[in-house]
């Protein structure tokens, strides 16, 4: 089956120079801090806390998305931290490009790889990493430092575990698929 | 979605799970009646379309191609599909996703000009990697650290989760120390006393610990034990082999009997009956029999105990926890796969943990076209409103004829001609296809980006099509419903003959194309004679489309 449009009303929301996409009923905090790499939605009632960056004067990005990503409707995005040497401190988040984050998600990951599809409900734990070509299954929760290796498909938890393997093809599959999304996400 | 149809598209693998190609054993009878007259016909229709599509003589066009020669079962799977959709639905069903898959998981030998589904091809290692540090483990690393993570990474014993090297646990004398610890289940590894001094090389550090436990120190005496009696025994037994046997099976068979029996006398008699104090001596090859070191007698006793207990209920409760260590994690495996027929190689990975290319990627959807079910048939941009495609709704009516719509995209740069061969002696269904051969554009970067260009010539032309999507009238021939870049929907006709909830209709594709790799060939050549010249590549192959639930 191939993928339905999807509409939306051109004034719910943004759409910036390099085609990102970002609803004007997302909660965005500290805009500065976040960099979207370019046809990117960002839908409705979504989290993307940019405000919680490293203390002092750094200049570095708190969350970084790459581009042709989706952000669900109610997912939250959250720089992870901890306490090193003493001292409490957030860390960058950092998406790589062709990534789908589904509904109600919670992400305090370190870094999510490219062509990465995470499902609805998840919750990925601080500082875990996600690396390309990877499946993250509806309702999946995955642990604190976890690290994922490339083409696994992972489901269940606390904590989720690496159930099955992805086809070689799976970089092709997700590019396309996040491309198709984009370009089928249209105004009503 | 209006009607909530479901669709899925299945390509069939040739192979039967084994090395052999399509075999009789499958399904004999039925298809020896249906070699008849029909399909006789229907191959002499391909091969004139064949030959009509390469444009020159068939003979020399098809000499690399087709030097397969055909079997029976071959031209059988010509016309007849391997699988037939028989009256009982829910048995088809489950042969088909034993049989075929979505094509993002088949693989294609461009040897053997064949799909090739996970199960007919090899797999080989191609490079060792921690899943969790993805740390590169040299191949000959590997059986020395028992396959396991030789640096820091270990398994919870109770959650399974990756334990992290944290700072704590009870500082002796001032001095900083580690321990393992869950941050799921907050288990620590000071539990069963595993503190470390350094935060690097955790393995070795618990290597260290486990061999000072009497049970390790016993293990490996054991294992050396074993080892110079399978020496001793070889060496011994070696020159009374016969002639024919090779060397290697014959320390094997030799070793084996008195193996066993020095195993039933000094491992598990001795140490099982506490007799084996009263049992020394020597063996038959001059080895003197194994002594346990840490045991001490009352250890004999218990497993003499232990070795009494004949009924469940005899067995006292009251022994000490299992202690649970943490396990170091298992190695993962980066595969490379190769044709089980021609051992041709279809996927190389890099051998890199990180890397996530390969060197060697025969897929098939890089080859064969992608057949999908749109949604909608024309691209839309803002403005314009194309109508969703409806599917049938199931269940189907007997004697309802309904239109589906089924787009091909072409994944080669190279102009693709299709062929859509309906399965003539169906029982469930009864399938026109409108426009049964069209050709497919080739692929191009390009068609991404110029959609909205060539919105301008769509107009509604839906007394042809029933399909209430808008056509492009201009260039479309009948059944043709859409033409956009690399990519065509044509129409069929679905009658379904019994009214059933899922329909599962089977299609033989044949498609041509010009090989690629041989046009430069023929440039450098001579210009006159390439278009005689060129390889044509012909792949058919069959494809389940299954409506409904």
């Amino acid at each position: 089956m191939e993928l339905e449009y999807t509409t939306y009303k051109r004034s719910e929301f943004i759409e910036t120079d390099t085609g990102n996409k970002v609803s004007r009923r997302s909660l965005i905090s500290g805009s500065q801090n976040i960099v979207l790499g370019g046809k990117t939605i960002v839908h409705s009632k979504c989290t993307i806390r940019g405000d919680l960056r490293r203390a002092g004067p750094s200049h570095q990005a708190a969350v970084l998305i790459g581009r042709f990503c989706s952000l669900g409707e109610g997912s939250v995005l959250r720089p992870p931290y901890k306490t090193y040497k003493g001292t409490f401190s957030y860390y960058p988040l950092k998406i790589g490009d062709h990534v789908d984050i589904g509904e109600n998600t919670i992400v305090e990951a370190a870094s999510i790889g490219s062509y990465v599809k995470i499902g609805k409900n998840c919750i990925i734990g601080r500082f875990a990493i996600i690396r390309d070509c990877c499946l993250i299954e509806d309702g999946a929760v995955i642990a604190p430092n976890t690290v994922i290796p490339p083409f696994s498909v992972v489901a269940g938890g606390p904590p989720a575990k690496v159930v099955a393997q992805l086809p070689e093809s799976t970089q092709e599959i997700f590019e396309a698929q996040s491309k198709d999304k984009y370009t089928k996400f249209v105004p009503a | 979605m209006p009607g909530t149809t479901k669709a899925t598209v299945l390509y069939y693998c040739p192979c039967s799970g084994s090395t052999k190609t399509q075999n009789s054993s499958d399904e004999p009878k039925e298809k020896k009646k249906r070699t008849d007259e029909p399909s006789r016909e229907d191959n002499q229709l391909a091969r004139s379309i064949d030959s009509s599509l390469s444009n020159t003589d068939s003979t020399k066009a098809f000499e690399g191609s087709q030097s397969r020669p055909k079997t029976q079962e071959h031209r059988a799977m010509e016309t007849e599909p391997p699988l037939s959709p028989s009256s009982n639905a829910k048995l088809d069903q489950q042969l088909l996703s034993l049989h075929a898959s979505p094509i993002e998981n088949l693989y294609y030998c461009d040897d053997c000009s064949e799909i090739r589904c996970a199960r007919c091809v090899i797999e080989e290692p191609a490079g060792y990697h921690c899943p969790n540090c993805l740390f590169d483990v040299p191949t000959a690393s590997v059986r020395s650290e028992n396959n396991c993570c030789a640096r820091n990474c270990f398994q919870c014993p109770v959650c399974t989760h990756v334990l992290s090297v944290v700072e704590g646990g009870s500082p002796q004398g001032g001095k900083l120390c580690f321990t393992l610890s869950c941050s799921v289940c907050f288990w620590s590894s000071s539990e069963i006393g595993w503190e470390f001094e350094k935060a690097t090389g955790i393995s070795a550090q618990v290597e260290r610990i486990r061999a000072g436990e009497s049970t390790n120190k016993e293990f490996t005496n054991l294992l050396d034990y074993w080892r110079t009696v399978q020496r001793v025994t070889a060496t011994a037994s070696a020159p009374q082999v016969q002639g024919g046997v090779t060397a290697n099976s014959g320390v094997a068979a030799g070793g084996s009997g008195s193996f066993k029996h020095r195993l039933a006398t000094a491992g598990l008699h001795s140490i099982g009956s506490g007799l084996h104090r009263a049992s020394l001596g020597t063996g038959t090859n001059g080895i003197p029999e194994y002594r346990a070191t840490c045991y001490t007698d009352s250890d004999h006793e218990r497993v003499a105990e232990l070795m009494a207990i004949q009924d469940a209920d005899m067995v006292s409760y009251s022994g000490e926890p299992i202690v649970r260590e943490p396990q170091r994690i298992r190695l993962h495996m980066k595969l490379a796969r190769r044709c089980r027929l021609c051992h041709h190689i279809l996927i190389k990975p890099e051998s890199k943990a990180q890397a996530t290319r390969f060197k060697i990627q025969l897929m098939a959807a890089n080859v064969l076209p992608t057949i999908t079910i749109p949604a909608s048939l024309t691209p839309r941009s803002a403005g314009s409103s194309a109508q969703p495609v409806r599917l049938p709704k199931s269940p189907f009516q007997p004697g309802s004829t309904v239109p589906l719509a089924i787009r091909f995209s072409n994944p080669l740069y190279t102009e693709m001609q299709v062929r859509v061969d309906t399965c003539a002696s169906s029982t469930d269904a009864h399938v026109d296809v409108v426009a049964p051969q069209f050709a497919l554009q080739p692929f191009t970067e390009l068609w991404e980006y110029d959609e909205e260009e060539e919105e301008g010539g769509t107009e509604n032309n839906s007394s042809d099509t029933n399909l209430g999507g808008a056509s492009r009238s201009t260039k479309s021939s009948r059944g043709i419903l859409d033409r956009h870049g690399n990519r065509v929907a044509i129409q069929l006709n679905v009658t379904s003959l019994i009214e059933t909830a899922s329909l599962t209709i089977p299609l033989r594709i044949t498609c041509t194309h010009v090989d690629d790799m041989d046009v430069d060939n023929d440039t450098r050549n001579e210009d006159g004679r390439s278009a005689s010249s060129r390889h044509m590549i012909t792949n058919s192959f069959w494809v389940y489309i299954t409506l409904g639930d």
